[in-house]
Protein backbone atom coordinates (compact mmCIF):
# COMPACT_ATOMS: atom_id res chain seq x y z
CA UNK A 1 0.00 0.00 0.00
CA UNK A 2 1.29 3.57 -1.00
CA UNK A 3 1.02 6.25 2.08
CA UNK A 4 -0.79 8.18 -0.43
CA UNK A 5 -3.40 5.45 -0.07
CA UNK A 6 -2.99 5.10 3.66
CA UNK A 7 -3.36 8.70 4.20
CA UNK A 8 -7.13 8.40 3.26
CA UNK A 9 -7.61 5.18 4.89
CA UNK A 10 -6.52 6.70 8.48
CA UNK A 11 -9.14 9.21 7.80
CA UNK A 12 -11.86 6.85 7.19
CA UNK A 13 -10.27 4.82 10.12
CA UNK A 14 -10.47 7.17 12.54
CA UNK A 15 -14.47 7.71 11.75
CA UNK A 16 -14.96 3.63 12.02
CA UNK A 17 -15.56 3.59 7.71
CA UNK A 18 -13.43 0.95 7.05
CA UNK A 19 -14.21 -2.47 6.41
CA UNK A 20 -12.04 -5.57 8.16
CA UNK A 21 -9.89 -6.33 5.43
CA UNK A 22 -9.28 -2.30 5.02
CA UNK A 23 -8.14 -1.92 8.57
CA UNK A 24 -6.35 -4.94 8.44
CA UNK A 25 -4.45 -4.02 5.12
CA UNK A 26 -3.63 -0.56 6.98
CA UNK A 27 -2.36 -2.01 10.33
CA UNK A 28 -0.24 -4.17 8.10
CA UNK A 29 1.29 -0.60 6.73
CA UNK A 30 1.53 0.97 9.57
CA UNK A 31 3.35 -1.52 10.96
CA UNK A 32 5.83 -0.44 8.63
CA UNK A 33 5.34 2.90 8.04
CA UNK A 34 7.02 5.53 10.77
CA UNK A 35 5.55 8.67 8.58
CA UNK A 36 1.88 7.52 8.09
CA UNK A 37 2.61 6.05 12.13
CA UNK A 38 2.63 10.08 12.85
CA UNK A 39 0.16 10.74 10.43
CA UNK A 40 -2.36 8.74 11.82
CA UNK A 41 -1.63 10.00 15.63
CA UNK A 42 -1.98 13.59 13.99
CA UNK A 43 -5.00 12.74 12.43
CA UNK A 44 -6.39 11.72 15.87
CA UNK A 45 -4.91 14.57 17.39
CA UNK A 46 -7.08 17.18 15.36
CA UNK A 47 -10.04 15.30 15.67
CA UNK A 48 -9.45 15.07 19.69
CA UNK A 49 -8.93 19.10 19.63
CA UNK A 50 -12.00 19.95 17.76
CA UNK A 51 -14.05 17.75 19.56
CA UNK A 52 -13.12 19.21 23.06
CA UNK A 53 -13.20 22.64 21.69
CA UNK A 54 -15.77 24.40 23.86
CA UNK A 55 -19.00 25.36 22.07
CA UNK A 56 -20.09 28.69 22.22
CA UNK A 57 -23.44 29.44 24.26
CA UNK A 58 -25.87 31.41 23.21
CA UNK A 59 -27.94 33.59 25.78
CA UNK A 60 -30.64 32.26 27.96
CA UNK A 61 -33.06 35.09 26.00
CA UNK A 62 -32.45 33.89 22.47
CA UNK A 63 -35.53 32.52 21.88
CA UNK A 64 -37.66 35.01 23.10
CA UNK A 65 -35.73 37.61 21.42
CA UNK A 66 -36.26 35.48 18.11
CA UNK A 67 -39.94 35.34 18.89
CA UNK A 68 -39.99 39.28 19.90
CA UNK A 69 -37.77 40.32 16.88
CA UNK A 70 -40.32 38.13 14.30
CA UNK A 71 -43.69 39.94 15.60
CA UNK A 72 -41.93 43.16 15.10
CA UNK A 73 -41.52 42.81 11.91
CA UNK A 74 -45.27 41.26 11.09
CA UNK A 75 -46.48 44.46 12.89
CA UNK A 76 -44.12 46.61 10.73
CA UNK A 77 -45.61 45.00 7.52
CA UNK A 78 -49.13 45.04 9.07
CA UNK A 79 -48.57 49.14 9.80
CA UNK A 80 -47.19 49.30 5.67
CA UNK A 81 -50.53 47.63 4.74
CA UNK A 82 -52.79 49.79 6.82
CA UNK A 83 -51.10 53.10 5.31
CA UNK A 84 -51.49 51.76 2.03
CA UNK A 85 -55.03 50.87 2.39
CA UNK A 86 -55.79 54.47 4.19
CA UNK A 87 -53.52 56.35 1.23
CA UNK A 88 -56.71 54.38 -1.44
CA UNK A 89 -59.25 55.06 0.49
CA UNK A 90 -58.02 58.95 1.24
CA UNK A 91 -57.53 59.23 -2.57
CA UNK A 92 -60.38 57.11 -4.00
CA UNK A 93 -62.62 59.72 -4.80
CA UNK A 94 -59.67 61.45 -6.40
CA UNK A 95 -59.31 57.89 -8.33
CA UNK A 96 -62.54 57.52 -9.08
CA UNK A 97 -63.33 61.18 -10.60
CA UNK A 98 -60.23 60.82 -13.07
CA UNK A 99 -61.68 57.19 -14.04
CA UNK A 100 -65.24 58.37 -14.77
CA UNK A 101 -63.37 61.83 -16.78
CA UNK A 102 -61.55 59.21 -18.43
CA UNK A 103 -64.60 57.43 -19.31
CA UNK A 104 -66.48 59.97 -20.02
CA UNK A 105 -64.49 61.50 -22.56
CA UNK A 106 -64.14 58.00 -23.99
CA UNK A 107 -67.64 57.82 -24.95
CA UNK A 108 -67.74 61.40 -25.91
CA UNK A 109 -65.21 61.11 -28.58
CA UNK A 110 -66.69 57.96 -29.89
CA UNK A 111 -69.70 59.55 -29.76
CA UNK A 112 -68.48 62.24 -31.88
CA UNK A 113 -66.55 60.27 -34.07
CA UNK A 114 -69.97 58.02 -34.83
CA UNK A 115 -71.70 61.52 -35.82
CA UNK A 116 -69.20 62.62 -38.05
CA UNK A 117 -70.08 58.76 -40.08
CA UNK A 118 -74.15 59.75 -40.07
CA UNK A 119 -73.33 63.42 -41.27
CA UNK A 120 -70.99 62.16 -43.90
CA UNK A 121 -73.46 59.71 -45.52
CA UNK A 122 -76.23 62.37 -45.39
CA UNK A 123 -74.16 64.77 -47.31
CA UNK A 124 -73.79 61.56 -49.82
CA UNK A 125 -77.24 61.28 -49.94
CA UNK A 126 -77.92 64.43 -50.78
CA UNK A 127 -75.83 64.62 -53.41
CA UNK A 128 -76.78 61.66 -55.34
CA UNK A 129 -80.74 62.71 -54.15
CA UNK A 130 -80.66 66.00 -55.58
CA UNK A 131 -80.41 64.51 -59.37
CA UNK A 132 -83.34 62.19 -58.84
CA UNK A 133 -86.16 63.61 -56.02
CA UNK A 134 -89.82 65.57 -56.52
CA UNK A 135 -90.62 68.19 -53.80
CA UNK A 136 -92.61 66.14 -51.76
CA UNK A 137 -89.70 63.60 -51.43
CA UNK A 138 -87.78 66.13 -50.31
CA UNK A 139 -89.88 67.16 -47.44
CA UNK A 140 -90.13 63.12 -46.28
CA UNK A 141 -86.58 62.45 -46.42
CA UNK A 142 -85.89 65.66 -44.39
CA UNK A 143 -87.95 64.33 -41.81
CA UNK A 144 -85.94 61.04 -41.48
CA UNK A 145 -83.04 62.71 -41.81
CA UNK A 146 -83.77 64.77 -38.87
CA UNK A 147 -84.73 61.22 -37.01
CA UNK A 148 -81.35 59.90 -37.93
CA UNK A 149 -79.11 62.88 -36.34
CA UNK A 150 -81.25 62.96 -32.81
CA UNK B 1 -44.19 17.75 18.22
CA UNK B 2 -41.91 16.86 15.41
CA UNK B 3 -41.05 19.57 12.90
CA UNK B 4 -43.79 18.99 10.24
CA UNK B 5 -46.57 19.08 12.84
CA UNK B 6 -44.74 22.58 14.24
CA UNK B 7 -44.49 24.10 10.32
CA UNK B 8 -47.62 23.62 9.34
CA UNK B 9 -49.29 24.86 12.51
CA UNK B 10 -46.77 27.53 12.18
CA UNK B 11 -48.35 28.47 8.82
CA UNK B 12 -51.05 28.26 9.61
CA UNK B 13 -51.20 31.05 12.00
CA UNK B 14 -49.80 29.35 15.27
CA UNK B 15 -46.56 31.89 15.52
CA UNK B 16 -45.35 31.14 19.06
CA UNK B 17 -44.82 27.35 17.95
CA UNK B 18 -41.69 28.38 16.16
CA UNK B 19 -40.17 28.85 20.03
CA UNK B 20 -39.28 25.55 19.79
CA UNK B 21 -38.05 25.07 16.48
CA UNK B 22 -35.57 27.41 17.60
CA UNK B 23 -35.03 25.82 20.81
CA UNK B 24 -34.26 22.56 19.28
CA UNK B 25 -31.54 23.88 16.64
CA UNK B 26 -30.24 26.74 17.63
CA UNK B 27 -26.93 25.14 19.46
CA UNK B 28 -26.07 23.38 16.24
CA UNK B 29 -26.59 26.80 14.21
CA UNK B 30 -24.50 28.85 16.47
CA UNK B 31 -21.48 25.82 16.23
CA UNK B 32 -22.01 26.14 12.58
CA UNK B 33 -21.79 30.10 13.07
CA UNK B 34 -18.88 30.17 15.06
CA UNK B 35 -16.80 28.28 12.65
CA UNK B 36 -17.10 31.62 10.80
CA UNK B 37 -17.35 34.33 12.89
CA UNK B 38 -15.23 32.98 15.68
CA UNK B 39 -15.07 35.16 19.48
CA UNK B 40 -17.44 38.21 17.61
CA UNK B 41 -20.96 39.37 19.14
CA UNK B 42 -22.15 38.93 15.75
CA UNK B 43 -22.85 35.43 16.03
CA UNK B 44 -25.83 35.50 18.08
CA UNK B 45 -27.01 38.46 15.50
CA UNK B 46 -26.35 36.21 12.71
CA UNK B 47 -28.13 33.40 14.59
CA UNK B 48 -31.18 35.22 14.86
CA UNK B 49 -31.28 36.47 11.14
CA UNK B 50 -31.05 33.08 10.39
CA UNK B 51 -34.15 31.82 11.75
CA UNK B 52 -36.00 34.85 11.24
CA UNK B 53 -35.01 33.96 7.38
CA UNK B 54 -36.24 30.48 8.82
CA UNK B 55 -39.37 31.65 9.56
CA UNK B 56 -40.36 33.56 6.53
CA UNK B 57 -38.80 31.35 3.90
CA UNK B 58 -41.36 28.19 6.03
CA UNK B 59 -44.13 27.98 3.26
CA UNK B 60 -41.54 27.17 0.72
CA UNK B 61 -40.34 24.12 2.47
CA UNK B 62 -42.01 21.32 0.93
CA UNK B 63 -40.64 18.64 2.46
CA UNK B 64 -38.09 17.12 -0.36
CA UNK B 65 -35.23 17.10 2.21
CA UNK B 66 -35.31 16.87 5.96
CA UNK B 67 -36.28 19.95 7.57
CA UNK B 68 -32.69 19.72 9.73
CA UNK B 69 -30.84 19.91 6.48
CA UNK B 70 -32.82 22.61 4.97
CA UNK B 71 -32.02 24.45 7.66
CA UNK B 72 -28.28 23.87 8.20
CA UNK B 73 -28.33 24.62 4.32
CA UNK B 74 -29.63 27.64 4.87
CA UNK B 75 -27.33 28.44 8.27
CA UNK B 76 -24.28 27.85 5.95
CA UNK B 77 -25.21 30.10 2.96
CA UNK B 78 -25.51 32.89 6.02
CA UNK B 79 -22.11 32.34 7.19
CA UNK B 80 -20.39 32.04 3.86
CA UNK B 81 -22.34 35.50 3.30
CA UNK B 82 -21.71 37.01 6.37
CA UNK B 83 -17.72 36.26 6.47
CA UNK B 84 -17.44 37.49 2.74
CA UNK B 85 -19.25 41.10 3.67
CA UNK B 86 -16.93 40.93 6.85
CA UNK B 87 -13.76 39.47 4.86
CA UNK B 88 -12.68 37.51 8.01
CA UNK B 89 -9.71 36.13 7.75
CA UNK B 90 -7.65 35.49 10.92
CA UNK B 91 -4.28 36.45 10.57
CA UNK B 92 -2.94 37.38 14.08
CA UNK B 93 -3.82 35.25 17.22
CA UNK B 94 -3.08 38.08 19.38
CA UNK B 95 -5.66 40.47 17.15
CA UNK B 96 -7.80 37.72 19.18
CA UNK B 97 -7.25 38.81 22.43
CA UNK B 98 -8.89 42.06 23.76
CA UNK B 99 -7.02 43.59 26.25
CA UNK B 100 -9.19 42.51 28.96
CA UNK B 101 -9.57 39.10 27.79
CA UNK B 102 -5.38 38.77 28.22
CA UNK B 103 -5.85 40.46 31.51
CA UNK B 104 -8.04 38.07 32.49
CA UNK B 105 -5.51 35.17 31.40
CA UNK B 106 -2.93 36.63 33.47
CA UNK B 107 -5.21 37.50 36.65
CA UNK B 108 -6.13 34.10 36.64
CA UNK B 109 -2.63 32.79 36.43
CA UNK B 110 -1.28 34.92 39.16
CA UNK B 111 -4.02 34.82 41.64
CA UNK B 112 -4.16 30.89 41.95
CA UNK B 113 -1.72 28.46 40.61
CA UNK B 114 -4.03 25.83 40.03
CA UNK B 115 -6.06 27.63 37.85
CA UNK B 116 -2.98 27.90 35.26
CA UNK B 117 -4.35 24.79 33.83
CA UNK B 118 -7.41 25.84 33.19
CA UNK B 119 -6.08 29.44 31.58
CA UNK B 120 -3.95 27.22 29.17
CA UNK B 121 -6.95 25.06 28.30
CA UNK B 122 -8.48 28.82 27.46
CA UNK B 123 -6.08 29.76 25.60
CA UNK B 124 -5.69 26.64 23.82
CA UNK B 125 -9.63 26.39 22.94
CA UNK B 126 -8.79 29.89 21.30
CA UNK B 127 -5.79 28.78 19.28
CA UNK B 128 -7.53 26.03 17.81
CA UNK B 129 -10.62 28.18 17.11
CA UNK B 130 -8.76 30.90 15.39
CA UNK B 131 -6.85 27.84 13.51
CA UNK B 132 -10.04 26.80 12.18
CA UNK B 133 -10.81 30.02 11.01
CA UNK B 134 -7.96 30.45 8.57
CA UNK B 135 -9.17 27.48 6.82
CA UNK B 136 -11.50 27.88 3.74
CA UNK B 137 -15.12 27.43 3.64
CA UNK B 138 -15.43 24.04 2.28
CA UNK B 139 -13.12 22.66 5.29
CA UNK B 140 -14.58 24.49 7.70
CA UNK B 141 -17.87 23.70 7.52
CA UNK B 142 -16.93 19.90 6.82
CA UNK B 143 -14.51 19.66 10.34
CA UNK B 144 -17.41 21.86 11.78
CA UNK B 145 -20.41 19.14 11.26
CA UNK B 146 -18.07 16.17 11.24
CA UNK B 147 -15.65 16.57 14.14
CA UNK B 148 -17.32 19.31 16.43
CA UNK B 149 -21.03 18.71 15.38
CA UNK B 150 -20.91 14.62 15.15
CA UNK B 151 -23.05 14.77 11.84
CA UNK B 152 -22.91 11.43 10.32
CA UNK B 153 -21.39 11.05 6.35
CA UNK B 154 -24.56 10.32 5.02
CA UNK B 155 -25.91 13.62 7.00
CA UNK B 156 -23.01 15.99 5.69
CA UNK B 157 -23.71 15.04 2.18
CA UNK B 158 -27.38 15.78 2.31
CA UNK B 159 -26.27 19.23 3.91
CA UNK B 160 -23.74 20.13 1.41
CA UNK B 161 -25.54 18.21 -1.19
CA UNK B 162 -22.78 16.65 -2.25
CA UNK B 163 -21.47 12.97 -3.06
CA UNK B 164 -20.80 10.51 -0.04
CA UNK B 165 -16.59 10.07 -1.66
CA UNK B 166 -16.54 13.92 -1.93
CA UNK B 167 -16.96 14.26 1.99
CA UNK B 168 -14.63 11.44 2.56
CA UNK B 169 -11.96 13.04 0.47
CA UNK B 170 -13.08 16.63 1.83
CA UNK B 171 -12.21 15.24 5.64
CA UNK B 172 -9.29 14.20 5.16
CA UNK B 173 -8.02 17.04 3.10
CA UNK B 174 -9.20 19.05 5.75
CA UNK B 175 -7.57 17.33 8.34
CA UNK B 176 -4.20 17.23 7.02
CA UNK B 177 -4.43 21.28 6.35
CA UNK B 178 -5.64 21.99 10.10
CA UNK B 179 -3.10 19.63 10.95
CA UNK B 180 -0.55 22.19 9.02
CA UNK B 181 -1.80 24.74 10.30
CA UNK B 182 -1.61 23.75 13.99
CA UNK B 183 2.14 22.93 13.14
CA UNK B 184 2.78 26.28 11.94
CA UNK B 185 1.06 27.57 15.24
CA UNK B 186 3.22 25.20 17.11
CA UNK B 187 -0.11 24.32 18.85
CA UNK B 188 1.01 21.21 19.95
CA UNK B 189 4.13 18.64 18.86
CA UNK B 190 4.34 17.02 16.46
Amino acid sequence: MKCKNAEMLISLHIDNKLSLEEVTSLMEHLNRCEKCRQTYKDFKDVKIVLSDMQKAKLSNNFTNSVIRKIKELKNRQNNKNIVFVNFLKKHFVMAASFVFIIAASAVILSKKSSNNNNAAALAEYYLNYEQNTSVEDIYDENIISFLLLY
Amino acid sequence: MNDKDIIERVIAGQEDLFRHIVDRYKDKVLSIIYSFCGYTSDCEDIAQNVFIKIFYSLDKFKFKSSFSTWIYRIVINESINFAKKRNTKIVSLQANFSNDEEQEVIDFIKSDDNTEKKAIEKETQKLVQDTLLKLKDNYKIILTLRDIENFSYEEISQIMNIPIDTVKIRIFRARKKMKQLLKEDNLYEM
